[in-house]
């Protein structure tokens, strides 16, 4: 099947798809690897969310919110870290690497800050290859 | 591909808008956004923590024009039978949704209560520097001292925006530039620091701007932070992006204009809204969203009376004037196509939406167990992804919804 990665991008309204945006608007050639889902507010995304990503073979998981102390509904963006820190630890005790889920806080117009982030997510899988979950199934 | 199949209908709450907006305060910004609130074709009632309306000579004008504008003003306001004027009030309790509210009172004669459909806080301006140490003042202070003839500090810092807000100012920086000239004027030998996020030099004032930097005022375009010594005395690190942390030992701190509903907290919870360590409502971005705050319906102008320049009070007052008229002229408000809703087979009742709500939508109920008020919840999702017992969920934005797009997405071989 595809050989390309998958990498799942859950972005906020406000900062997250407003960095997409500016992104697009900029030019900047994004990845076909990176699929966004948009949420509300990141305070949306459960821990069951970012592990169903990997139970269906995603490589790499990313949460993308406003940066903090600026989040549009007070602390959606705290709320987050707190569930992609417990993830890891899942990810961790499970033989995945924690690495696999990261957060990354940016303003609606960090257009550049986005690609960088998600230049770090294909990097990252680059060398912890692909999900072994995927791979025996 | 998908199929179009029926959907619920989105509006769960449907508020006939009271055509009245209340405005809370006395001065310069209360009567003039009262004014334009007027002039939109609204009723208005003015409810004053005082007993005058205002004493022009309080403030201060940067010319004649300004202050000429002003008086004019005055004088409709006083005549406008549209505008009902409330004095000595005293805010007993606050009801009712956006679009619909009801303020109850104490007044000079006796008890009142009023209806409308948008609320507005335009209370007069104070220091918003707790926290920082320092002797702190406002533009207004700052100007009094230089026209006084008073001694000026060797360093003056001047902070725009909030620091736990990160707002910035309205209209840009320019009575901090104005008065940080005329320091330098008076006080050729004093070091002014400028931390602002965003230089605003609107129009002309590019110019002042630039004549600021060859005077040798420094800009700092970063955040700041403040770290108390043991010996009592404390510095301001400001961290800029380009130079990196700069330890300034501030004589003097000027803050933004701001009204203090630090002391009045018992006002903020009835109008349910959250408050930084500075006494400030949370904003969104004051210019993309001028006035508004986290509550739809509640608008904020900060006091402004005092700013340097006649302009700034006037624009900004008429902004939140027309954010409040845009709302009130709607017939009616709809809520809820996104709000969560509790499924009460599941509910423990547990408190955990409660308490996580940034809005207070949840309580509750009379059978023991949750709800989430319609006209409060603004569809954030907290309360979904942290109930234990998963019994809440969000119109529109269900957890089903969420994981087909995952599956979707996670297979990675569509394209």
């Amino acid at each position: 099947m595809s050989q390309g990665k998958r990498i799942i991008a859950y972005c906020c309204e406000h900062g997250g798809i407003g960095a997409v945006e500016r992104a697009e608007e900029e030019h900047r050639q994004s990845s076909p690897d990176v699929v966004i889902i948009p949420v509300k507010c990141l305070g949306r995304v459960d821990v069951l969310h970012l592990l169903q990503a990997f139970r269906e073979g995603a490589d790499a998981v990313f949460v993308v919110g406003c940066l903090e102390k600026n989040c549009h509904h007070l602390y959606g963006n705290i709320e987050a870290r707190k569930r992609v820190d417990q993830a890891k630890h899942v990810l961790d005790s499970l033989g995945l690497n924690g690495e696999r889920v990261e957060m990354f806080n940016m303003a609606s117009n960090q257009g550049l800050e986005f690609m960088q982030s998600a230049e770090i997510m294909i990097e990252r899988v680059e060398r912890l290859g692909p999900n072994p979950l995927r791979v025996k199934r | 591909m998908s199929t179009p199949s029926p959907q619920p209908p989105n509006s769960l709450l449907k508020t006939k808008v009271v055509k009245k907006a209340i405005v809370l305060g006395s001065g310069l910004s209360a009567s003039v956004i009262s004014l334009e609130i007027v002039n939109q074709g609204y009723d208005v009632d003015l409810l004053m923590p005082g007993n005058e309306l205002i004493n022009l000579d309080s403030y201060s004008f940067p010319d004649e024009h300004g202050r000429r504008s002003a008086v004019e003003k005055m004088k409709i306001i006083g005549s406008s039978p549209r505008i009902r004027l409330h004095r000595d009030c005293t805010i007993t309790s606050i009801d009712g949704s956006p679009g619909d509210f009801e303020i109850t009172f104490n007044e000079a004669d006796g008890n009142g209560s009023v209806r409308g459909g948008a609320i507005v806080l335009a209370l007069d301006p104070s220091p918003s520097g707790i926290g920082l140490g320092a002797s702190v003042v406002t533009n207004s202070g700052i100007r009094g001292i230089i026209e006084n003839d008073a001694a000026i500090p060797k360093v003056v810092v001047f902070i725009e925006g909030s620091s736990t807000t990160m707002s910035c100012p309205a209209q840009g920086t320019t009575a901090s530039i104005e008065n940080a000239l005329s320091i330098k004027k008076k006080r050729p030998d004093a070091q002014v620091y400028i931390l602002v996020r965003d230089v605003g030099a609107p129009g002309f004032f590019e110019r002042t701007y630039q004549i600021a930097q060859e005077k040798g005022i420094v800009f700092f375009r970063g955040d700041f932070s403040y770290r108390q010594s043991l010996g009592g005395s404390g510095s301001l690190i400001a961290m800029d992006p380009v130079v990196g942390e700069v330890n300034i030992h501030a004589d003097l701190i000027v803050r933004d204009e701001g009204f203090d509903l630090g002391s009045n907290p018992i006002l903020a919870r009835k109008l349910g809204l959250y408050l930084s360590q500075e006494g400030q409502p949370p904003r969104f971005n004051t210019r993309l969203h001028p006035g508004e705050t986290i509550r739809e319906g509640i608008f904020v102008s900060r006091g402004l009376g005092a700013s340097i320049l006649a302009s700034e009070n006037f624009s900004e007052a008429c902004a939140v004037a027309s954010t409040t008229s845009e709302l009130l002229s709607k017939e009616f408000l709809e809520h809820g196509a996104e709000v969560a809703f509790v499924d009460k087979e599941k509910c423990s009742a547990c408190l955990a939406c409660v308490r996580i709500c940034p809005y207070d939508a949840p309580l509750i109920g009379d059978k023991g167990k949750a709800e989430i008020q319609v006209a409060k919840c603004q569809a954030c999702g907290m309360c979904v992804s942290l109930c234990p017992s998963k019994a809440i969920d969000q119109r529109n934005w269900t957890d089903a919804q969420l994981s087909a797009q995952i599956v979707i997405a996670s297979k990675g071989d569509s394209r």
